[in-house]
């Protein structure tokens, strides 16, 4: 019944484009048929002045309207075959590679909008029937006014509906009636939205950039290792940097990337655990995303973290009724990973400090609830690390460490986390804030003492502390799980440390007035005693005048040890908040 | 040192990590639901689109 309905008008006004052959002939024989008969007329030919320009005008739309419905059927044939080009898996591989692949493809389909040309389509359809509603309106208006106002009624009457629920439904999302057009509309209107959060974050960033060439003037140039050092020196004066050698050094610097780890695979990693962020929230999911979360290097590459999402998610296992903070106990487990992987994803985007980072992170601040409250019956991990959510987002008040027994592989988390944070907060040239200070004297003092790996993070805390340059290499450690393996290594560096550390210390204590004490072993901790405080006569050394000396270290290149005085910690208050550090533990 | 301190961050890439693996068999399963869903719209978009084109332009049968 629909059929032919363009082709078919079209064929219908196509006649009367060209002169009236039929018109001519039946001229031509009323001239022989008088001419047989006597009659003699004047023979008038029909006069042919090109078709009406009406019907030029009707033609031309009608062949647009044609034309458009053929587009859209070339691009929906086109359309199958990109759908199915997605749809393919073009790679063998593992899970992990082909699940990477998918993303990749998916988010090419986000960026470059697949779902808007898609939805065109059927726009491009709409506008030939309206086209076609017009062409036949004027042309029947042209032959008989009568029936060419019962068709623009119509015509005119579907297309108001049609704006009606364009409009409507683009109002409203809820609204049944959504077409193509209206979901164009919204698009653009959000894309409007967006288009000037973009133009601002542009501004902010240039911003940004100027500002920091200005910062970047007076550093120093980058040391023989391609490294800075740990930032505790003003690096006006290279000489007073103390350089460390550790395990592997070469002259040459250091690759910026292990070989094994893929930048871009990682972007892949993020990318995908945010599309999973979007797509699906039950517990399993989310379990598996926050226990992945930390295994992903969150590198200055990835644009956006899903970083407002975890800290909702963990906020939102606390009922909070009772005005303080409950956990729902059917939720320790997937808290604790949440609060795991907030901490980590935080930290090492807090290390990178980059301008959207930086407005994240104080939104959060700003709406920061207090997560910690001691009633964890023993779960020591859980509770740590909610303190530390606390103290990263809040204010840093210290940290009774004492009171906590974590299991180990906690232990070693945490290590790394706060090295991670003690090495953002010296970078700034803030003093170490207290909780990471007490939990270095915490690991360092108990018995039996922690694994190496956080005895060697406390001691690269330390070494931070005093300035003492660190090569890349020696914080990097390839599988934190696989101590055993990495073992070896780690005894190297930690012995190269603790000499290190400790012949700082002693070229300090042997400027003081009794340089007896640090000979003396001290004698059992007790809370009260102060034994032998390297924060304290650091601090010290750092006020009287600095005598050169070289130190008998061979290790440590000459020069005080002590360059500057910013990066160091503040002067312990008092005996109680345990800033005593047991000699014994560090030999 | 921003372009320095990737290699900070201890880096597990590479060893398969039971983390990783649980989280992409869930990933997979999620997608293809997903790509399941997003294939169907859309090739019914588009069947709907050519059945239409070719009722509306079909040349007449004269």
């Amino acid at each position: 019944m629909f059929s032919a309905v363009t082709s078919a008008f079209i064929i219908d006004v196509q006649t009367n484009l060209q002169p009236d052959f039929q018109e001519l002939s039946y001229e031509l024989l009323k001239i022989v048929a008088n001419a047989t008969l006597g009659i003699t007329a004047d023979p008038t030919f029909p006069k042919w002045d090109g078709p009406d320009p009406t019907v030029v005008h009707v033609q031309s739309i009608l062949y647009s309207s044609l034309a458009a419905s053929l587009l859209s059927a070339f691009v929906a044939m086109l359309g199958k075959q990109w759908l199915n080009r997605y749809a393919q898996v073009e790679m063998r591989g593992s899970v992990v590679d082909r699940s990477r692949h998918r993303q990749r493809k998916m988010d090419g389909m986000v960026t470059w909008h697949f779902d808007l040309v898609m939805e065109c389509l059927p726009l491009m359809l709409q506008a030939a029937l309206l086209l076609l509603g017009y062409a036949l309106s004027e042309y029947l208006f042209s032959i008989s006014k009568t029936v060419a106002s019962v068709l623009i009624g119509f015509t005119t009457a579907g297309l108001l509906f049609y704006l009606l629920i364009v409009s409507a439904a683009t109002l409203s999302y809820n609204c049944p009636f959504q077409t193509p057009l209206s979901r164009i509309l919204s698009f653009l209107i959000h894309l409007d939205n967006g288009h000037k959060r973009y133009l601002k974050r542009i501004r902010r960033w240039f911003g940004g950039v100027l500002s920091q060439k200005d910062k970047n003037r007076p550093r120093p140039k980058i040391g023989p290792h391609g490294w800075r050092g740990f930032g505790a020196s003003d690096g006006n004066h290279p000489d007073d940097h103390i350089e460390v050698p550790m395990a592997n050094v070469s002259d040459q610097p250091n690759p910026l990337f292990n070989k094994e780890a893929d930048m871009d695979d990682l972007v892949l990693d993020s990318k995908c655990i945010t599309w999973m962020f979007d797509t699906s929230m039950d517990a399993d999911a989310t379990m598996a995303i926050m226990r992945f979360i930390p295994e992903v290097v969150w590198h200055a590459g990835i644009r956006t973290t899903p970083l407002e999402r975890i800290y909702d998610t963990v906020l939102e296992r606390f009922d909070r009724s009772s005005g303080r903070p409950i956990l729902i106990p059917k939720l320790r487990e997937v808290t604790y990973l949440s609060a795991k992987a907030l901490l980590h994803l935080a930290i090492q985007r807090q290390c990178i400090g980059n301008e959207t980072d930086k407005a994240v992170f104080k939104s959060i601040s700003d709406r920061h609830l207090i997560m910690w409250s001691g009633h964890y019956e023993g779960d020591s991990d859980l509770e740590v690390t909610l303190g530390i959510i606390d103290r990263v987002f809040g204010d840093s008040e210290p940290m009774h460490w004492q009171n906590f027994t974590f299991t180990i592989p906690h232990h070693i988390w945490m290590g790394h986390i706060l090295l991670y944070r003690a090495w953002d907060i010296l970078g700034k040239g803030v003093p170490l804030p207290d909780y990471i200070r007490e939990f270095v004297l915490h690991s360092l003092r108990l018995e039996p003492p922690p694994p190496a790996t956080v005895v060697a993070d406390c001691l690269f805390i330390v070494g931070l502390v005093l300035g003492i340059k660190l090569h890349i290499a020696d914080l990097f450690v390839a599988d934190k799980g696989c101590v055993q393996f990495t073992r070896v290594r780690y005894e190297v560096k930690l012995n190269c440390l603790v000499t290190a550390v400790k012949s700082t210390l002693r070229s300090t204590e042997s400027t003081r007035s009794s340089p007896r004490r640090s000979r003396t072993p001290p004698p059992p901790l007790t809370r009260s005693t102060v034994l032998w405080n390297p924060w304290n006569s650091l601090l010290r050394s750092q006020r009287r005048q600095r005598p050169r000396r070289v130190t008998s270290c061979s290790m440590l290149s000459c020069g005080p040890p002590f360059p500057s005085g910013k990066h160091l910690v503040s002067p312990c208050t008092g005996p109680s908040n345990g800033t005593n550090l047991c000699h014994g533990s560090m030999t | 040192m921003l372009k320095a301190l990737p290699s900070l961050f201890p880096n597990l890439h590479g060893t398969a990590s039971g983390a990783r693996a649980d989280f992409y068999d869930k990933f997979q399963r999620e997608a293809d639901e997903h790509d399941r869903d997003f294939m169907k719209k859309y090739d019914e978009d588009l069947n709907t689109t050519l059945i239409f084109v070719s009722v509306f332009s079909r040349p007449p049968r004269l």
